[in-house]
C-alpha cells in the first residue's frame, strides 16, 4: 500500500478524550526555577483510547503506516477538557488569574455553581478580562451549547454530530 | 466589531466574494457577524481597531484552500491565513491589513506520525496540546517541543520562528518538508515531497535543487497546508541544573560561560536567563507589591526576590540522554560555573517512571506563564520585543543596561530574558501593560519604538514582530537601500500579482516590487 493512498483515502476519525489534569488534583505550582513539578496527568482507559491504540497499530507498521488521524471531538464534557482545560483546569492560565482576582474558591470553573449561560457565552465569544475570545471555527455554536450545558448543569452532555 | 471592507472593494463586490467562498466551504464556515469579527481581533494588542478582519472563512482541506485562493484572486480579496490564531504578543489572529478576510485553518487538524523515524506531518490546525495528547495517548516514544505558552499551532509556531526549550527548540529548523498552496492556487510539495509518493519527504529536508521551506516562513508567498517536523526521541534521563544569579551584572560573565558550551554542543537546548519579574508576574499582582506609577524601585525588587527566593537572573539548564552522558555533561557545566562564581547550582534527575517537570523543558505544554498579563490588573496586554545580538557577555550586558534604562524612563517594569542559541542571543522582552489604562497604552507605543531605535543603532534587528510593527522592523533591515526587502517584494509580485496572500506580512506589500520600499 502506498503512503499517498493511505493519506487520501483512509482517513480515520477518532473521538479523543483529553486526559488533562482534573481540576481538583494539583495546586498551582509554577516552577520557573525548575524544582517544583506537577504530577503527570492521570490517564484512564476508555473506548476512545482503545480506538487510538488501533490507530497506533496502523502507524506502527513500516512507512506505509502514515495514517491520518483526525482529532475532532464531539461530546460536551470532553469538549471542556479539549477547548477550555488548558486554561481552566489545574495550573492553567485562567485558573491562576481567576484565583488571583476572585479568590481560590472561584478559580476552577468546574467547581462553580454560579455560572450563567449568558456569561459563559459572552466570555467565549467576546473575551472577558484577559481571556481571549474563541471563534466559531474553533468552537461551533453547537459545541458552545454543550459547554454551557456542562458548566451550568454539570450533567452528562449528549453527544451530537460534529457540525 | 463593525465590518471593514478590503481597500477598493465595494460592499456588493465583497458580498459576492463571500458567497463564492461559501460555495467552497459551506455557509456554516463563513463567519461574517460583528461578534465573529471580535473573535479574530488581537485581544492582547493595544489597538484592536487598527487590525480588523472583514470576515473569516474556515476550509477543511488543502483542496478547499486552493479553491478559496483562486476565488480570492478572481474577486481581488486579500486573505490573512492563520493556523490557530494564537500568536499572542505578535498579533493573535488579526491581519496586518484591515479588511483582509481571515483564512482560518484551525479545522485542519490531522496528524500523521512516522513512528520509525520520529517525524510528524501536521495540518496547520494541530495545536501543541493536540499533538501532546496524541503522543501521550499512544505512548509514542517521542517528546514534543512546546513554546512558553502552548495554545498555538505547531506548524504556525514554526512558521513564525517560534522557539521551545528542548534540544529541538529551534522549531523552524526542525521543519522538514511542506505542502503549500501558492498564491495562484497551485499545490506544491517541497524537498523530497516534490517526488510523488516519496518515502523521504519528512526525512531529508532539501530534495534536489533549491530548497524552498524557509521561503514560506514569516512570509506571504503561500499558504502552508501540511508541514513535516522532527520530534525528539524520548530521553532516558533529563538532568536539571538551576542557578540564581544575585547581581544584574552577573549576566555578562554567565553568558560568556555558557556560550562556548552552547557552541560545542555540551548545552543541547537554548538556555534562557530571565529576570525576577517572570515569576512575580505569573503569581502575583503588581498592587500586591507597589501602588504607585513608574518602574518598580529597587526596594520592591528586593522584596520580590526575597519572597520567591530568586536571583536577579535565573538560569535553567537541561541535559537529555543516557544518564552516563547527562551526568557527565552536568559535571562539566558545574565545573565551568564554579570557576566563575560561588553561586550554588541545584541538580535533579528525571528518569522514566518519575513525574515529568510541568514545563516545556520536559515536552509538556503549559499556559500559566501568560498569567503575567494580569500583572497590572485590568484587561492585560503584552507585546514582544526581541532583538538578536551576538553571543557576547559584554554586548548582552550593554543591551540589558540600555533597555533597562528605557524601562525606567517610560515607567515600565522590566521583563526580559536572554536566550542563547548556538551562535546568537535573542533578547526577549515581554512588555506587559494594562489595556484599561489609556496613558500606559500610549506609552507602550512610544516605548516600543524607542527600544527598536536603540537596537537599530547597535545594528540589532528583531527576529519576529507584532503586526503593528512589521513595517518598522522590516525597515530596520536596511543594507543596500533595503535590498532584501526589495527582493522579497519582487518575489511577492511575481508569485502573487494580485497581492491576495497576507499583504503586509513581515513588511512585504504587493505592488512595490518595482517601486518604493517602505
Amino acid at each position: 500500500m502506498k503512503r499517498a493512498q493511505t493519506q487520501s483515502s483512509r482517513d480515520i476519525t477518532v473521538v479523543q478524550r483529553r486526559p488533562r489534569q482534573h481540576a481538583t488534583r494539583s495546586p498551582l505550582q509554577p516552577s520557573w526555577r525548575g524544582n517544583a513539578s506537577l504530577a503527570f496527568p492521570q490517564r484512564g482507559k476508555s473506548a476512545v483510547l482503545r480506538l487510538l491504540s488501533s490507530a497506533l497499530l496502523l502507524c506502527a507498521m513500516p512507512l506505509q503506516a502514515q495514517e491520518w488521524v483526525s482529532l475532532e471531538k464531539n461530546a460536551g464534557a470532553e469538549l471542556f477538557g479539549e477547548k477550555c482545560g488548558m486554561c481552566h483546569r489545574a495550573a492553567g492560565m485562567g485558573t491562576g488569574i481567576l484565583g488571583r482576582r476572585l479568590g481560590p474558591e472561584l478559580a476552577l470553573l468546574e467547581n462553580r455553581a454560579d455560572l450563567q449561560p449568558a456569561l459563559i457565552q459572552s466570555a467565549v465569544r467576546s473575551g472577558l478580562g484577559v481571556m481571549f475570545p474563541i471563534s466559531r471555527a474553533e468552537l461551533s455554536d453547537a459545541q458552545l451549547g454543550l459547554l454551557v450545558e456542562y458548566l451550568v448543569h454539570k450533567g452528562a452532555a449528549p453527544e451530537v454530530p460534529a457540525p | 466589531m463593525q465590518q471593514v471592507l478590503p481597500p477598493g472593494i465595494s460592499q456588493s463586490a465583497f458580498d459576492t466574494a463571500l458567497r463564492a467562498f461559501a460555495s467552497v466551504v459551506g455557509d456554516a464556515w463563513v463567519f461574517n457577524t460583528d461578534q465573529d469579527r471580535d473573535t479574530y481581533l488581537d485581544h492582547f494588542g493595544f489597538d484592536q481597531a487598527a487590525h480588523v478582519g472583514a470576515a473569516a472563512i474556515a476550509p477543511a482541506s488543502a483542496e478547499e484552500v486552493q479553491a478559496l485562493v483562486r476565488l480570492a484572486n478572481e474577486h481581488k480579496i486579500p486573505l490573512w491565513p492563520i493556523s490557530r490564531g494564537k500568536n499572542f504578543g505578535y498579533g493573535s489572529a488579526a491581519p496586518v491589513l484591515s479588511g483582509s478576510v481571515v483564512l482560518d485553518l484551525s479545522r485542519m487538524k490531522r496528524i500523521s506520525m512516522d513512528l520509525e523515524n520520529g517525524t510528524v506531518l501536521l495540518e496547520p490546525g494541530v495545536g501543541f496540546y493536540d499533538l501532546f495528547d496524541y503522543v501521550e495517548a499512544n505512548a509514542i516514544p517521542y517528546w514534543i517541543s512546546p513554546p512558553g505558552n502552548a495554545w498555538g499551532s505547531v506548524a504556525g509556531n514554526a512558521l513564525d520562528r517560534g522557539v521551545g526549550y528542548t534540544p529541538y527548540g529551534d522549531h523552524a529548523d526542525r521543519i522538514c518538508g511542506m505542502e503549500v498552496v501558492l498564491p495562484d492556487g497551485e499545490l506544491v510539495r517541497t524537498g523530497m515531497g516534490a517526488m510523488r509518493d516519496s518515502p523521504s519527504w519528512n526525512l531529508h529536508p532539501y530534495g534536489f535543487g533549491p530548497n524552498w521551506d524557509q521561503m514560506f516562513v514569516q512570509s506571504n508567498f503561500g499558504v502552508v497546508t501540511k508541514l513535516g517536523m522532527w520530534l525528539m526521541p524520548k530521553p532516558e534521563t533529563v538532568v536539571s541544573l538551576d542557578m540564581e544569579l544575585d547581581q544584574a551584572d552577573d549576566l555578562g560573565w554567565a553568558i560568556d560561560t555558557l556560550a562556548p558550551m552552547r557552541r560545542d554542543g555540551l548545552l543541547q537546548q537554548s538556555p534562557s536567563l530571565g529576570n525576577w519579574l517572570r515569576a512575580a508576574a505569573v503569581l502575583t499582582n503588581r498592587t500586591d507589591w507597589y501602588d504607585r506609577p513608574g518602574a518598580l524601585p529597587d526596594s520592591v525588587i528586593d522584596a520580590i526576590r526575597k519572597q520567591f527566593n530568586l536571583g536577579w537572573w535565573s538560569i535553567n539548564l537541561r541535559f537529555y540522554g543516557p544518564e552516563e552522558v547527562t551526568t557527565a555533561t552536568a559535571n562539566v557545566v558545574e565545573r565551568a560555573f564554579a570557576a566563575r562564581s560561588s553561586y550554588p547550582m541545584r541538580r535533579s534527575v528525571w528518569r522514566e517512571g518519575l513525574p515529568r517537570e510541568n514545563q516545556p523543558f520536559a515536552g509538556i505544554p503549559i499556559t500559566f506563564p501568560l498569567q503575567n498579563v494580569s500583572w497590572h490588573g485590568g484587561r492585560g496586554g503584552h507585546l514582544g520585543f526581541s532583538p538578536v545580538l551576538p553571543q557576547s557577555g559584554a554586548k548582552a550586558l550593554a543591551q540589558f543596561r540600555r533597555t533597562y534604562a528605557r524601562y525606567q524612563e517610560f515607567g515600565m517594569d522590566y521583563h526580559g530574558s536572554f536566550a542563547l542559541a548556538e551562535r546568537h542571543i535573542t533578547n526577549v522582552n515581554q512588555v506587559l501593560f494594562n489595556k484599561d489604562d489609556p496613558e500606559m497604552v500610549r506609552q507602550v507605543d512610544r516605548f516600543f519604538r524607542a527600544l527598536v531605535d536603540d537596537a537599530s543603532v547597535e545594528r540589532y534587528g528583531e527576529y519576529r514582530a507584532h503586526i503593528e510593527y512589521m513595517d518598522l522592523i522590516a525597515g530596520s533591515y536596511d543594507y543596500n537601500n533595503h535590498a532584501l526587502l526589495r527582493l522579497n517584494q519582487r518575489v511577492k509580485d511575481t508569485l502573487d500579482p494580485n497581492g491576495i496572500i497576507a499583504p503586509g506580512k513581515s513588511g512585504i506589500w504587493p505592488g512595490r516590487g518595482n517601486g518604493g520600499v517602505i
